[in-house]
């Protein structure tokens, strides 16, 4: 039988089950909502966490008696290490004319205060290689801090440590949270999908055995339920996709406004296109699933034999 | 085409008793032949049908129908069996939920037919039977005899090597019997083998064809050169 009777099975199980498909495409819709939040603000965070920390560097503050030579001997082996891309030597007048530069707008006075010294060390940058791998980001920048602090010749390194393993944390976190609520969701929307096919079936359980009769083979009875799972899916994703689309301008416009998570804000956006068709294609492999798991064992061919009829 | 051979169907009662509606039934059909099954209400016509079309399996014996055996047919296979023969059901079996034409057309969309191919069959058909007028409407909006000739039509359409009817013309009034038994007459001239159970001893009188008497799940042949004789004898009442 033809995808043309496949149309017109459904358009006859929607007007027979108006109420139960609605039903089932709302419930749907919410959890596939929230699972696509959880998965587009993860990929989110993962991205603000690879940008951030790109633009780390790694400050590596000179102790006060170095000489030229050792601070070229220094900066030679700093150089050397595979993780490091570059080394920039900021001396201790250039860090105070950009202390002077970036503090100009907050305190002017300061500026005209000839008492104010330059309390500043002289201090190497250290740019990091791009690594490949987002979560090895983190260790890579701890190791090349506790292995650089341990050198002669420097006094102190600071990276911001606290902000960005905390920050690494919390993703961390966030992620196996997201993880676990998505599986249950996921796992729960396969009942939904299954319960209003195994409605579907029960309502139809003579036309089941009557298609059987004549000759149609399983693959063909089942199919049209697995279509019907598809589309449940399929439209529930888009509009989970389409609430999500409006969530989340709302959202960034949100954080755009409030001081603490401006920055973010400029990273955060939503799924790609791309990304968007690959969850409209796995709901539509999910709801597929669904009406499988239901209707697997449907009909072995002896259907009329089961029922009771002299 | 079909052949029986010590058939037993058994069903188990609520205690545990068994009822034999097929019992040491042994049959040959040859292909192309016209048979009548007879016999009164609850003798097992039903059951032997079904075991005919592949609707249920013999409890014991051999059941060959169209080089098929009934009995270890695999569930890959049973489909395709059942394409090949067409049933008129006693209880019709048809789809409520679909029109006259879509419920004729079923065996054709099931083999996977052309659209324009399914149209043309299945008007043909559905104007063999007088029901041209009632493409477009349901089952539960016709009468009995109009739901059977749908479920003749149904049998017919996609010219099926073997035809198996039960109780075909029960709703019928005698015209249209007459004009239902002229169909299977055409679709036999064309080869197609016909096994027809039925309670009108009258048309199986005039039809002059092989009768197969069923009682108590126990068959008796008997020759057409002698059906009106032992007819007469076994339903006093029927005879004119
Ligand atoms: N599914 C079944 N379960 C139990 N008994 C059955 C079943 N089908 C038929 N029978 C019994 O088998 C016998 C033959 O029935 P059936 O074949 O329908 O007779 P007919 O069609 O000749 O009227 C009857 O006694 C009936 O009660
Ligand atoms: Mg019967």
């Amino acid at each position: 039988m033809a995808i043309h009777d496949d149309v017109k099975s459904i358009s006859r199980s929607w007007r027979q089950h108006f109420g139960l498909q609605s039903a089932t495409v709302i419930v749907l819709t919410a959890t596939f909502s929230v699972v696509i939040f959880i998965l587009s603000t993860a990929l989110n965070f993962q991205r603000v966490l690879a940008v951030w920390g790109e633009q780390v560097q790694v400050s590596a503050y000179l102790e006060d008696d170095l000489d030229e030579r050792g601070i070229a001997a220094l900066k030679a082996s700093i150089e050397q290490r595979p993780d490091v891309a570059g080394v920039d030597f900021i001396s201790k007048e250039k860090a105070a004319l950009t202390f002077r530069d970036q503090m100009a707008s907050y305190a002017p006075d300061l500026m005209s205060d000839s008492e104010f010294a330059t309390p500043f060390p002289a201090s190497f940058q250290i740019r990091l290689k791009e690594v490949s791998n987002e979560t090895a980001q983190v260790p890579a920048l701890e190791k090349l801090a506790r292995e650089i602090q341990k050198t002669d010749g420097v006094e102190d390194v600071s990276y911001g440590q606290s902000w960005v393993r905390n920050y690494s944390s919390f993703v961390g976190v966030m992620k196996s949270l997201g993880l676990l609520l998505g599986f249950i969701l996921l796992v729960g929307s396969l009942f939904v999908v299954g319960n209003c096919v195994r409605t579907l079936v029960s309502g139809r359980k003579e036309e089941i055995e009557i298609l059987e009769l004549i000759g149609a083979t399983s693959p063909n009875i089942r199919r049209p339920y697995i279509v019907e799972g598809i589309l449940l899916a399929s439209v529930s994703a888009l509009f989970a996709l389409g609430l999500n689309v409006v969530v989340y301008g709302w959202l960034i416009e949100v954080m755009k406004r409030s001081l603490a998570f401006a920055r973010m804000a400029q990273e955060f956006s939503f799924l790609s296109p791309l990304q968007a068709g690959l969850v409209i294609l796995t709901a539509c492999a999910w709801g597929a699933v669904g009406a499988w798991l239901t209707v697997r064992s449907l009909n072995s061919g002896w259907a009329a034999a089961r029922g009771i009829r002299a | 085409m079909i052949s029986f051979s010590h058939v037993y169907k058994t069903y188990r009662g609520n205690e545990g008793r068994e009822n034999h509606a097929l019992r040491d039934v042994t049959l040959e059909v040859e292909k192309g032949e016209f048979v009548f099954m007879t016999g009164p209400s609850g003798a097992g016509k039903t059951t032997l049908f079904r075991l005919l079309s592949a609707f249920d399996r013999p409890s014991s014996g051999r059941t060959s129908v169209g080089g098929y055996d009934i009995a270890t047919i695999t569930a890959k296979e049973l489909p395709f069996f059942r394409r090949r023969i067409g049933v008129v059901f006693q209880d019709f079996r048809l789809l409520r939920d679909r029109t006259t034409f879509d419920n004729v057309a079923l065996p054709l969309e099931i083999l996977g037919e052309r659209r324009a191919n399914i149209e043309r069959r299945v008007l043909e058909c559905l104007a063999s039977v007088g029901l041209d007028d009632k493409k477009d409407e349901y089952p539960d909006q016709m009468s009995g005899g109009e739901q059977q000739r749908m479920a003749i039509a149904r049998a017919l359409v996609h010219r099926p090597g073997l035809i198996i009817a039960d109780e075909p013309t029960g709703n019928l009034d005698p015209a249209m019997s007459r004009e239902v038994m002229r169909l299977f007459d055409r679709a036999n001239a064309q080869g197609t083998t016909i096994f027809i159970a039925t309670h009108d001893h009258e048309m199986v009188r005039r039809a002059g064809k092989r009768v197969v008497e069923i009682n108590r799940g126990q068959i008796r042949e008997q020759r057409p050169e002698t059906s009106e004789l032992s007819l007469e004898g076994t339903w006093p009442s029927m005879t004119t």
